[in-house]
């Protein structure tokens, strides 16, 4: 009974100690760095990217798929050609309605992506893409 | 009983018969300049085979027709793969894409080979020899991002 006791009194503090262990908090372990590869974008920009899309696309998501196609966290790390592709999908994406997810929209259904959303989204990725062949291009070169 | 079981057999036949009379559209098109291989001259042989064998079928204008594939139905199952992959990518008219389409595709085609998703596993069924090994995507990858950064620079 006493030995049963003193198992149970080590078990539990034990497991406080597990609990606060860095992987239940990735958000709090994740690089400390990543602030600076964070994307930028015009602040209506931001504040859809981060209603509807950084939930999963992050680097302390929980969603493995999403954050291995796109982690805005991430972003700086991009190389330019990267960056360019993606920006094309993410337009791609939410104009075809695939992103963001139902089962996610079923959760979150104030998430829903207006047709206002979609259309600044695209208008911003269209001029990100433009800026970034524009800077690797010969100033009298067209597209 | 057993005739009865006779009779439908028999009427299977016929509709099996029947339906090789209806066929969709063979998928050998065109290829012009806009082509992958046309419009890129210099792609490694190594990374053309691999293109080639394991992607051209759905993802350009020739498919290539094992006569199995001609029967009906199954013919027009294989028909829907070559639509929907030619809609989602025609390396038969990659010449045509903006830039900014070409990287987009490159970056998607080299995701997709590394998570799996592609070749079709169904496709990988009758078509062993387009597996891709994990070698065959490395190289693929390799090739796609020096690809897309020569372009990027042009």
């Amino acid at each position: 009974m006493k030995r049963k006791l003193m198992i149970f009194g080590l078990a539990i503090p034990l497991m406080f100690l597990g609990f606060s262990l860095p992987e239940f908090y990735p958000s709090v372990s994740g690089n400390v760095l990543s602030e600076e590869d964070m994307i930028e974008a015009p602040q209506e920009v931001m504040d859809i990217l981060q209603n509807s899309c950084v939930g999963c696309h992050s680097t302390d998501s929980q969603a493995e798929k999403a954050k291995k196609k796109l982690d805005f966290k991430q972003w700086g790390k991009l190389s330019k050609a990267k960056k360019i592709a993606k920006l094309g999908a993410i337009c791609d994406e939410i104009v075809e309605g695939k992103m963001p997810t139902e089962k996610f929209l079923s959760h979150y259904p104030d998430k829903a992506l207006t047709e206002e959303d979609i259309d600044l989204i695209c208008e911003w990725t269209d001029s990100e893409i433009e800026t970034l062949i524009g800077s690797t291009e010969d100033p009298e070169e067209e597209e | 009983m057993r005739s009865k079981a006779r009779i439908i057999f028999i009427i299977l036949i016929l509709l099996l018969i029947v339906a090789q009379f209806f066929q969709p559209e063979k998928n050998s098109g065109e290829i012009d300049n806009n082509d992958l291989f046309s419009y890129i001259s210099d792609i490694p042989d190594d990374i053309g085979s691999i293109i080639k064998t394991s992607c051209y079928d759905c993802h350009s204008n020739q498919t290539n027709y094992p006569w199995y594939s001609r029967i009906s139905p199954l013919s027009w199952y294989l028909n829907k793969h070559i639509e929907s992959g030619k809609h989602e990518l025609n390396f038969s008219e990659y010449g045509d894409l903006s830039l900014r389409e070409k990287l987009k595709v490159l970056q998607e085609v080299c995701e997709v080979v590394e998570e799996g998703s592609m070749p079709l596993k169904s496709y990988l069924l009758i078509h062993e020899e387009a597996k891709l090994t994990g070698n065959d995507v490395e190289l693929l990858c390799s090739w796609i991002e020096s690809e897309s950064e020569r372009i990027l620079g042009e």
